[in-house]
């Protein structure tokens, strides 16, 4: 017996990933005083699987865009490379346990803002651990977390709005 | 002199203030350069090195020290003396410590004794009746040391503050606002607790205690307050809290009292106008000087 | 769409917003505050000051379990942060004192290794706490 592929979601989650990448290399020209902090519109992408297709969808979505991303910039493994898989695991995470109470206690705003959130305390946790706990890297928190949150609020919004436009197009699709 | 010391003011002018500061530490490190007995270049060891051969001239200050240093040692009995130094060094406090034996006691003990300190007024200098002789003023310099560098704060016109030189207090004046300083006893078995707090000000409060310095040999603590008369650590107290009107007073009568005990202790620190205190016994139970500092003891 | 708990409909053109997310985000803001501002809960200091040969050498933030290591004369005392209060983890000097002190968590305590000229205080004073004490 043949297992049956949904072909649709397979392409959906296609189209997802490959739009991830493309704001991924595009963010990632913009010049920044932080560097490794993105805007992070790239995770507009794996919140849309994850609400759409599940957290599977989601992880896969997420994975396959730092990897990809970072074999096509050229940092693959690097130590930007184990800062934006962490983050993106952290928020990942995050996002499928707050997707739970998605459209009936919050918004995906909400889903989107902690996302954000556990994206930026992963990567300082990342990034000490990195420099070998010779320091406490804590003061950067804030730095991290609020633009963080910022563009996790504005990730969000736009989920919001997608989200609710194309709800037919997503439930025949994913 | 191997202690922390914090100072603290409160004064109308911030830069004044740090002056004043930044004047009684180094205050504090000249008082240590002059008295300390581990220093060669010292007073105290150039009185150790030829006090036994001829008078040595020491200069007003430092005398002035040594007769209050030989006057507490009067008045108590011997009970505080600076002669100790041969019976300190066999204790080796500052070194980890070791027991010595009953027998090198005995031999240094003939040594120890303040009758051999031969102070000449006239000239400012002192002298030590036989060569086996040594100062050890370490009971009462801290004190000294405070009051000097109290003297430096007040010279700038600063009207509140608090010298700390390793729990030795002296304090002027009191919190703004409040008019007195809140000061805490350590508890001499709680690290950490207080026996007990007062509301000063103006006035000196030096705390000696067995657990500031010592060493365990075989399950037993002994500590760094000798008794002059035995050589051993005096076993009659866990802490002594004297207050009085200079830190070099409180000092040397914290120790006094403390080798003294509990009970000849008390009459000491009742004997000594201006002087009160509490004694806390080996067994833990708390005698005070009089009803007046009871009174004030917050617990 | 599944029926909303608490609705809230806010938003130009179809952005939907529900009561919670008013709620996650408050918890959010106010968490990232709380990260930026060390203040004292409870009377307990929420920063160390570290010096290091009469200077200032680090600031701790004791809300932060961690290890941080400070030069001195004689070497590399390390000092540990764990549930809001700091001792010293090792330090090179022969007595070792300093480790004896344990740990500190309120305002005023402090840990000192004199051979190693490093110094932790806790600044601050307890509303109830002596300006001084007496040992």
């Amino acid at each position: 017996m043949t297992r049956l592929v949904n072909i649709r979601r397979v392409s959906f989650l296609g189209v997802l990933v490959a739009l991830a990448l493309a704001l991924h290399l595009v963010e990632g020209q913009v010049p920044s005083p932080l560097p490794w902090v993105r805007p992070g519109f790239a995770n507009l992408m794996t919140l849309i699987a994850l609400l759409t297709a599940g957290w599977r969808a989601g992880l896969l979505v997420m994975l396959l865009r730092v990897v990809i991303g970072a074999l096509l910039l050229g940092g693959f493994l690097s130590p930007a490379f184990v800062l934006s898989l962490a983050g993106g695991l952290a928020s990942t995470a995050v996002m499928a346990l707050m997707a739970r109470g998605a459209w009936r206690l919050w918004s995906p705003l909400a889903v989107s803002a902690a996302g954000a959130a556990a994206h930026g305390g992963a990567q300082v946790l990342a990034l000490t651990w990195l420099l070998l706990r010779s320091g406490d890297l804590g003061w950067l928190l804030p730095w991290v977390l609020v633009p963080s949150l910022v563009s996790g609020i504005a990730t969000g919004l736009l989920a919001n709005l997608v989200l609710l436009r194309w709800q037919g197009y997503f439930r025949a699709v994913a | 002199m191997g202690t922390v010391v914090q100072i603290t003011v409160s004064h109308t002018s911030e830069s004044e203030a740090r002056l004043a500061i930044n004047e009684a530490m180094s205050e504090l490190q000249r008082s240590d350069d002059l008295m300390s007995h581990y220093k060669p270049e010292s007073l105290v060891s150039k009185v150790n090195r030829y006090g036994a051969s001829g008078k040595v001239q020491v200069g007003e200050g430092f005398f002035e020290l040594l007769r209050e240093a030989v006057s507490i040692s009067r008045a108590s009995n011997g009970a505080f003396d600076a002669t100790i130094l041969p019976i300190s060094d066999l204790w080796g406090f500052d070194k980890g410590g070791i027991v010595p034996r009953n027998e090198l006691i005995a031999n240094k003990l003939a040594f120890v004794g303040y009758e051999g300190i031969d102070l000449d007024q006239s000239t400012f200098s002192v002298g030590l009746i036989s060569s086996g002789m040594s100062l050890d003023l370490g009971a009462i310099a801290k004190g000294w040391a405070v009051d000097r560098a109290m003297e430096k704060i007040m010279s700038h016109g600063i009207r509140n503050a608090i010298i700390d030189a390793g729990g030795d207090l002296r304090l002027i004046g009191g919190r703004p606002g409040k008019g007195f300083w809140r000061i805490g006893v350590q508890h001499p078995r709680e690290p950490g607790g207080l026996l007990a707090t007062f509301d000063l000000r103006d006035t000196a409060i030096v705390t000696s205690g067995d657990y500031e310095r010592f060493f365990i040999a075989d399950g037993v603590r002994y500590h760094h307050i000798l008794d002059p008369a035995t050589g051993q650590p005096a076993r009659g107290c866990q802490s002594v809290t004297v207050l009085a009107a200079t830190a070099a007073e409180a000092d040397a009568c914290a120790t006094a009292a403390f080798v003294l005990g509990p009970e000849k202790g008390l009459a000491f620190l009742r004997s000594r106008p201006g002087v009160r205190g509490f004694i806390v016994g080996a067994d833990g139970t708390l005698h005070w000087s009089d009803e007046v500092i009871e009174g004030m003891a917050r617990r | 769409m599944k029926r909303p708990f608490i609705e809230v409909l806010w938003g130009p053109g179809g952005v939907r917003l529900l009561l919670g997310d008013a709620a996650v985000l408050g918890i959010l803001i106010a968490g990232i505050f709380a990260l930026v501002m060390p203040k004292a809960a409870d009377g307990q200091p929420a920063r160390a000051e570290v010096e290091s040969s009469g200077k200032a050498a680090a600031t701790l933030n004791l809300a932060i379990d961690g290890v941080r290591e400070i030069g001195g004369p004689l070497g590399v005392t390390r000092l540990e942060v764990r549930g809001g209060r700091v001792r010293v983890l090792s330090s090179p000097c022969p007595r070792q004192s300093c480790r004896h002190g344990g740990w500190i968590g309120s305002a005023g305590e402090m840990l000192v290794c004199l051979p190693n000229e490093v110094v932790v205080r806790l600044p601050g004073r307890l509303p109830g706490a002596p300006d001084a004490l007496s040992r």
